[in-house]
C-alpha cells in the first residue's frame, strides 16, 4: 500500500472540490472496495477524501419516490420494510450477495460502484486493459470461468458483479451527483455503466471528482412485484455466475409489463429490452419465459471455460420469472 | 462452578474457550515486543526463470524501512534438515539461496520496516529484474516419472481380463488448500545469543530442528513457542521460508522481526494438497464380490528436486485403496508430475480423502452396474483385515457403522433407481461411503505435576506438542481428571513449547492416541507414589493431605508413549458416511441437505470436541466435494483467485445438520493403554463420495471431477443428454 493522505469530507461540495482537484484522489466510503484494492497495490490513490460521514445515509420515502443517500450502509437498505414492500428485488438482490459484516459496513454508492472480481485485475502484475489501458487482457487467454458473456470487447471481458445494481437497472433509477467544479447531475441509471469498448478503465459517466449524493427510485407498480434470482457456486457469501432481476404486471393472465437484467454474465448491469418487449402480451407461463430468456442470451459470446453461463443465465431468467408469476399478490 | 472430575468419554467444557472467546489466548502473530520490527515478503511474479538483479535502493529509502533482504545479502544459512524426527522444510536449501525462481510466488526478497504499513510499502518498491524460462503447471500438461514403490498382490492384469465384470474408471481432484483461517505467522528475536520464535507451527521441535541447523545452534539454544494454532490441517508442518527468514532479519537487527502472511502468500506459497489424476480399474463376480482392483496415480510435486529425491512426500493414494477391501488381485501405480508450482504437502487426510473419492466413486459405479445397494456392496467386500498385510484389525467394528449409520439415515427405504425422489422442482438423491484412517501413534512425553496450593491441589499437564485449535488441552485435562478423580478447573495444560517435554508433530491424527495415554502413565505413578502415604488401604485418596504427609509441596511424574510396534495387528478406524443432496439440475446447484456420520475410533476420549471433530471433517469433505479448488492461470502460473473471497470454503449456508455419532465400548486396547484413535482426519473421508454418490442418485449423472461445480454439473448434464447412459 502507498503512502496517501487521509481528508475527511466537511461537506458534500468541499468533498467534490477536494477530489476534484487532484488528480490521484479518490473517495472513501465503506472502504470495502477501495481499502481491498489498495492493499493489493491496484489502486494507489495519493489522497483519500473521506465521504463516509456526510450528510448522505438517509432513506426518504414518500408516494412518489424513495431517495436513498448515496452512503446508507446495504443492510440499512436491505433491512428497510418500506422498501422490502414497494421494491422488493432490492432487498432480495442484497441479502443474496455480501456477508453481513460486508452489508453492515459497504455503502449504497460504493456497491453501485464497486470494481469487478476479475482475478487479473485484481493481481497488479497481470495484463489488464482496466487497471493499466494498453497493456492487454490476460483473462481472456486464461481462466476466463467467470467472465462476461455480454458486453464484452476485445479489450475486456471482466464481469460487473455488483447485485444492488443489477436490480437498479429494472427500477428506473436516478442518480444524483455533485461534481467537483459546484454543479449537480441527474443521471438515469440506464447508461450510467459503460461498455468497456476501447476503454475498460472507465467504468461510468462520471467525472473524475463528481460524488454521488442521493439514489432515487421512482414509485413503479410493478416494482410491487419484483425478483431477484442468482446462482452462485456456495450459498451464501459469493457472487453471482448468473443472477436476474426481474418485475413483472400481468393481468388475467397476460403479460402487460415486464422487466429483466441480467447480473454476473455481463460487463455492466444489462438490461433486457427484448426480451422484456417480447412477452407483452404474452401469457406469463414458462414458454414464453424461455423464449424471453433466449433472446436475452441471444448475443452472449463465450470465451473457453464461460461457456455453461450462457444456458446458466436462461434459465436464471425463467426461474426468476417463473418464481415471480407463481408468486400470490 | 462443578467440582466433580469429568471421565473419558464424557463431555467437557472446553477448558482453553474462555480465553480464546476473550481474546486472551495468544496466538503467533499476537506477540508484540519492545522494539518489534515488521517484515513484508516480495515474491516472484514469473513462475519459473531466474532472477537478474534485484534494485532495493527506493525500497531501502523508504520511510521507516531497517533491511531488505534478498539472495545478494541474506548471510550464511546452514542446510536444512528434511526427513522425519528432525523437522521438515518444504524445500531442502534455505530461503533466497540463489537467484533460481521455481514457482510464482516464491519469496525472492524480504523487507523489514519500522510498522507493517512501511514495510507493505517498501516491498511493493523492491523492483526485481527476470529472465523467464518456460514453465508448466498444469498436471494434464507435463511429463511424470512413476515412482518405484508399486505395492501389489496376486496377478491384477490376468483378473481384470478374465472377469465376469469390469470397470474402468478416472476420477480427479484438484488442488485444495488447507487454508487456515490463521495465516501463518511468527516473530523471531534473540536473547542472549539465543533464538526464540513465536510460530504457527504443528510441531514445535521441527520447527526447533530446522532453526538449529540453519543457525549452527545446539536444539537447546532455540526455543519454539506456538500454544495457541488457529488451524492448521496439515499447512503448518513444514517449517516455513519466512521463519527464518525473520530469524535472520532479526539477527541482524538486533530487534524482534514480525512475519505474518497475507491469505494470498498462504494460498500461493504454502504448499497445497497436489492435483490427482486416479485410474481406477476394477474387476468383479456378477455378486459384486471383487476380484482385482488396479489404481494408477498421477499427482504433481515441485520441479526444484530431483524426483529420485522426493520424499518424504507425494500424495499417498493407494494407502487407503490397497488395504480396504477384500480383493485378491491389486496394484498400485503412482506417476508423478513436476508443475512450477510450491511443494505439495499435507492435507487432512492426505492419501485416503483423494484415495476414497476415486475408489468409493468407482464401487457405487459397479453397485449400480449390478443392480446392488452401494450398502450391500460395502458388506459383499468387507475385511476384517488390512487386505494387503493379511494383518488383522486389533480392533474393527466397521459393519456396525455400517447398521447405525444406516439406520439413523433410513437407508432401507432408498429405491435403487436414480431420479426415484423429487421435491418441488428439485431432485433428492442417497447417496454413502466408507470412511476410514489408520490408527497413528508416535512416541511422546507428558509430564503431570501437582502442587500444593492455599489449601488445595493444582494439577499441571505439559507436553510440547501443539493444540491446533482441536481440543488437546482439554482431552488432556480430561484424562488427567479421569486419572486423578480432579476437577477440570484445578488442572492447567500447558502445550506448544520446546522446553516442555518432547512430543511428536500434531498431525496423523496421533496425538492423542500419543499423549493420552503418557498422561495417564505419569498419573499412574503419581498415584502410586502418593497413595503409599495412606494410612489405611481404604482411605480415600486426598491429594493434598498425602502430599503433606510426604512432607512435599509438589510432586512430579513424566508419562511416555513409544511408537507403535504391533508387528501382528493392523490399527484402522474406520466410519459410514451417509448423505443426502438436493439437485437443481438446470441451475447447475447441487446443496447437501442431511449428513449422517457414524464412527468407529476406538475409546472417545473427549465427547465434546471428538463431535466437533468429525463434524469439523465433514465440512471440509462438503468443501472438498463442492467449492474448493485452486486454479493457476496456466499462461502466467499464477494462482487465480488467490484470497478467501476466491477460494471458496463452506459457509454456514453450505453445511446442513450433521448427525455424527461413534460406538460405545470398542476401545483398541492393542493400540494404547486407553485404547483411543485419533479423530482429527476420518471425518473428512468418504464425504465427497457420498455426494457424488448421491448426486447421480438424484438425476442419474456420473460426476468425476472434483469440486462438483455448477459448469461441471451442466457440462455433465449436456453430456448425459447427448449420450444416454448405457446400461451393462
Amino acid at each position: 500500500m502507498r503512502p496517501f493522505t487521509y481528508v475527511e469530507g466537511v461537506s458534500v461540495a468541499d468533498a467534490a472540490a477536494a477530489v476534484h482537484a487532484t488528480p490521484a484522489a479518490m473517495f472513501l466510503a465503506g472502504g470495502t472496495t477501495v481499502v481491498d484494492l489498495m492493499k493489493l497495490g491496484v489502486l494507489a490513490p495519493d489522497t483519500l477524501v473521506d465521504v463516509h460521514r456526510l450528510p448522505l445515509g438517509d432513506i426518504e420515502l414518500d408516494d412518489r419516490r424513495a431517495r436513498i443517500g448515496a452512503c446508507v450502509r446495504n443492510a440499512q437498505l436491505a433491512e428497510h420494510p418500506e422498501i422490502r414492500a414497494r421494491w422488493p428485488v432490492v432487498g432480495e438482490a442484497l441479502q443474496s450477495g455480501m456477508s453481513p459484516q460486508l452489508r453492515n459496513m459497504s455503502t449504497v454508492a460504493g456497491n453501485v460502484l464497486q470494481r469487478t472480481r476479475c482475478p487479473y485485475y485484481r493481481d497488479p502484475h497481470s495484463a489488464c486493459n482496466k487497471r493499466v489501458p494498453g497493456s492487454g487482457c490476460a483473462a481472456r487467454t486464461g481462466w476466463d470461468r467467470d467472465a462476461a458473456v455480454l458486453g464484452t470487447s476485445p479489450r475486456c471481458i471482466a464481469v460487473f458483479p455488483s447485485d444492488l445494481a443489477t436490480a437498479l437497472a429494472i427500477l428506473d433509477a436516478i442518480i444524483y451527483t455533485r461534481r467537483g467544479d459546484g454543479g449537480a447531475r441527474r443521471l438515469p441509471f440506464d447508461g450510467f455503466h459503460r461498455l468497456p469498448g476501447d476503454t475498460p478503465e472507465r467504468e461510468t459517466i462520471l467525472d473524475h471528482g463528481e460524488l454521488v449524493t442521493h439514489f432515487e427510485l421512482p414509485d413503479l407498480a410493478l416494482a410491487r412485484r419484483s425478483h431477484y434470482f442468482k446462482v452462485r457456486d456456495r450459498a451464501s457469501y459469493d457472487f453471482a455466475l448468473a443472477a436476474a432481476a426481474v418485475a413483472l404486471d400481468v393481468e388475467r393472465g397476460l403479460v402487460r409489463d415486464a422487466r429483466i437484467a441480467l447480473g454476473g454474465v455481463a460487463t455492466r448491469p444489462w438490461r433486457c429490452s427484448a426480451a422484456e418487449q417480447s412477452l407483452r402480451g404474452k401469457r406469463a407461463e414458462p414458454a414464453a419465459f424461455r423464449a424471453a430468456a433466449d433472446l436475452a442470451l441471444a448475443d452472449a459470446v463465450a470465451g473457453a471455460h464461460n461457456g455453461f453461463k450462457i444456458e446458466l443465465a436462461r434459465h436464471v431468467i425463467t426461474r426468476a420469472l417463473t418464481e415471480l408469476a407463481i408468486r400470490p399478490g | 462452578m462443578s467440582t466433580t472430575s469429568p471421565r473419558i468419554g464424557g463431555f467437557a467444557d472446553r477448558i482453553d474457550a474462555r480465553s480464546k472467546v476473550t481474546g486472551q489466548a495468544r496466538y503467533a502473530a499476537d506477540v508484540v515486543l519492545p522494539g518489534l520490527a515488521h517484515a513484508a515478503l516480495v515474491g516472484s511474479t514469473i513462475a519459473s526463470g531466474r532472477v537478474l538483479g534485484v534494485d532495493t535502493a527506493r525500497a531501502e529509502q523508504a520511510g521507516g524501512v531497517l533491511l531488505v533482504l534478498t539472495h545478494l545479502n541474506r548471510g550464511p544459512l546452514g542446510d536444512l534438515p528434511n526427513g522425519d524426527g528432525d523437522g521438515l522444510t518444504a524445500d531442502p536449501r534455505p530461503p533466497l539461496a540463489d537467484d533460481r525462481v521455481h514457482y510464482r510466488g516464491q519469496i525472492v526478497a524480504m523487507v523489514v520496516a519500522e510498522s507493517p504499513e512501511e514495510a507493505a510499502h517498501a516491498a511493493s518498491l523492491v523492483d526485481v529484474r527476470y529472465e523467464p524460462a518456460p514453465f508448466v503447471v498444469d498436471i494434464d500438461d507435463a511429463d511424470a516419472t512413476r515412482l518405484a514403490d508399486a505395492p501389489r498382490r496376486g496377478d491384477c492384469a490376468a483378473a481384470l481380463r478374465a472377469a465376469p465384470v469390469t470397470l474402468d474408471v478416472v476420477y480427479s481432484t484438484p488442488i485444495q488448500h488447507p487454508c487456515p483461517l490463521e495465516p501463518h505467522a511468527a516473530v523471531a528475536h534473540w536473547v542472549d545469543h539465543d533464538l526464540v520464535v513465536h510460530d504457527t507451527t504443528q510441531w514445535v521441535r521441527g520447527d526447533q530442528a530446522v532453526l538449529a541447523r540453519a543457525f549452527g545452534l545446539p536444539r537447546e539454544r532455540v526455543r519454539v513457542h506456538a500454544p495457541f494454532v488457529g488451524g492448521s490441517f496439515g499447512a503448518k508442518v513444514f517449517t516455513a521460508a519466512h521463519v527464518l527468514l525473520a530469524a535472520v532479519a532479526a539477527r541482524r537487527l538486533q530487534r524482534p522481526v514480525k512475519a505474518v502472511l497475507r491469505s494470498s502468500e498462504v494460498l500461493t506459497a504454502v504448499g497445497p494438497r497436489a492435483a490427482t489424476r486416479q485410474r481406477i480399474q476394477l474387476a468383479a463376480e456378477r455378486d459384486g464380490r471383487l476380484l482385482a482392483l488396479r489404481h494408477h496415480t498421477r499427482s504433481h510435486c515441485a520441479t526444484d528436486r530431483g524426483v529420485a529425491d522426493l520424499d518424504p512426500f507425494y500424495e499417498p493414494t493407494s494407502g487407503v485403496t490397497r488395504m480396504l477391501y477384500a480383493c485378491p488381485h491389486y496394484e498400485a501405480v503412482h506417476d508423478v508430475v513436476p508443475l512450477h508450482l510450491a511443494k505439495p504437502g499435507w492435507m487432512r487426510a492426505p492419501g485416503e480423502a483423494t484415495g476414497l473419492w476415486a475408489l468409493e466413486g468407482a464401487l457405487d459405479e459397479l453397485a449400480c452396474a449390478l443392480h446392488l445397494d452401494p450398502l450391500a456392496l460395502r458388506l459383499r467386500n468387507h475385511s476384517s483385515r488390512d487386505a494387503h498385510t493379511g494383518k488383522p484389525h486389533a480392533s474393527e467394528h466397521l459393519r456396525e457403522c455400517y447398521e447405525q449409520g444406516a439406520e439413523r439415515f433410513g437407508w432401507a427405504r432408498r429405491d435403487l433407481r436414480p431420479r426415484s425422489m423429487r421435491d418441488g422442482d428439485a431432485w433428492l438423491g442417497w447417496g454413502m461411503a466408507t470412511a476410514t484412517y489408520p490408527g497413528n501413534r508416535d512416541p511422546a512425553s507428558v509430564s503431570v505435576r501437582l502442587d500444593r496450593e492455599r489449601g488445595r491441589i493444582h494439577a499441571t499437564v505439559s507436553t510440547a506438542g501443539a493444540d491446533l485449535g482441536t481440543g488437546m488441552y482439554t482431552m488432556l485435562a480430561v484424562v488427567v481428571a479421569d486419572a486423578l478423580d480432579l476437577p477440570l478447573e484445578w488442572i492447567t495444560v500447558e502445550l506448544g513449547d520446546t522446553r516442555l517435554p518432547p512430543c511428536p508433530v500434531t498431525g496423523g491424527s496421533n496425538l492423542t492416541a500419543s499423549t493420552a495415554p503418557a498422561a495417564r502413565a505419569a498419573c499412574v505413578q503419581l498415584r502410586r507414589r502418593l497413595l503409599a502415604f495412606r494410612r489405611a488401604p481404604d482411605e480415600s485418596a486426598d491429594w493434598h493431605e498425602l502430599l503433606s504427609r510426604a512432607g512435599l509441596d509438589q510432586v512430579e511424574a513424566v508419562g511416555t508413549t513409544d511408537a507403535v510396534h504391533d508387528d501382528a495387528r493392523a490399527h484402522h478406524s474406520f466410519g459410514a458416511v451417509f448423505v443426502e443432496v438436493r439437485v437443481a439440475p438446470e441451475l447447475g446447484r447441487i446443496r447437501v441437505t442431511r449428513v449422517v456420520g457414524v464412527y468407529d475410533v476406538g475409546q472417545v476420549v473427549d465427547a465434546t470436541t471428538t463431535r466437533s471433530q468429525l463434524i469439523g471433517g465433514i465440512v471440509f469433505g462438503i468443501g472438498q466435494a463442492l467449492l474448493e479448488q485452486l486454479v493457476h492461470d496456466p499462461m502466467h502460473g499464477l494462482p487465480v483467485h488467490a484470497d478467501l473471497a476466491g477460494y471458496l470454503l463452506p459457509t454456514h449456508a453450505d453445511v446442513p445438520e450433521i448427525d455424527v455419532d461413534w460406538l460405545e465400548d470398542v476401545p483398541d486396547l492393542a493400540f494404547n493403554t486407553i485404547g483411543c484413535r485419533g479423530v482429527g482426519e476420518i471425518g473428512i473421508t468418504g464425504v465427497a463420495p457420498a455426494i457424488a454418490s448421491a448426486v447421480h442418485h438424484a438425476i442419474g449423472v456420473r460426476l468425476r471431477d472434483l469440486p462438483l461445480t455448477p459448469d461441471r454439473l451442466l457440462a455433465a448434464l449436456a453430456d448425459a443428454s447427448a449420450r444416454p447412459e448405457r446400461a451393462k
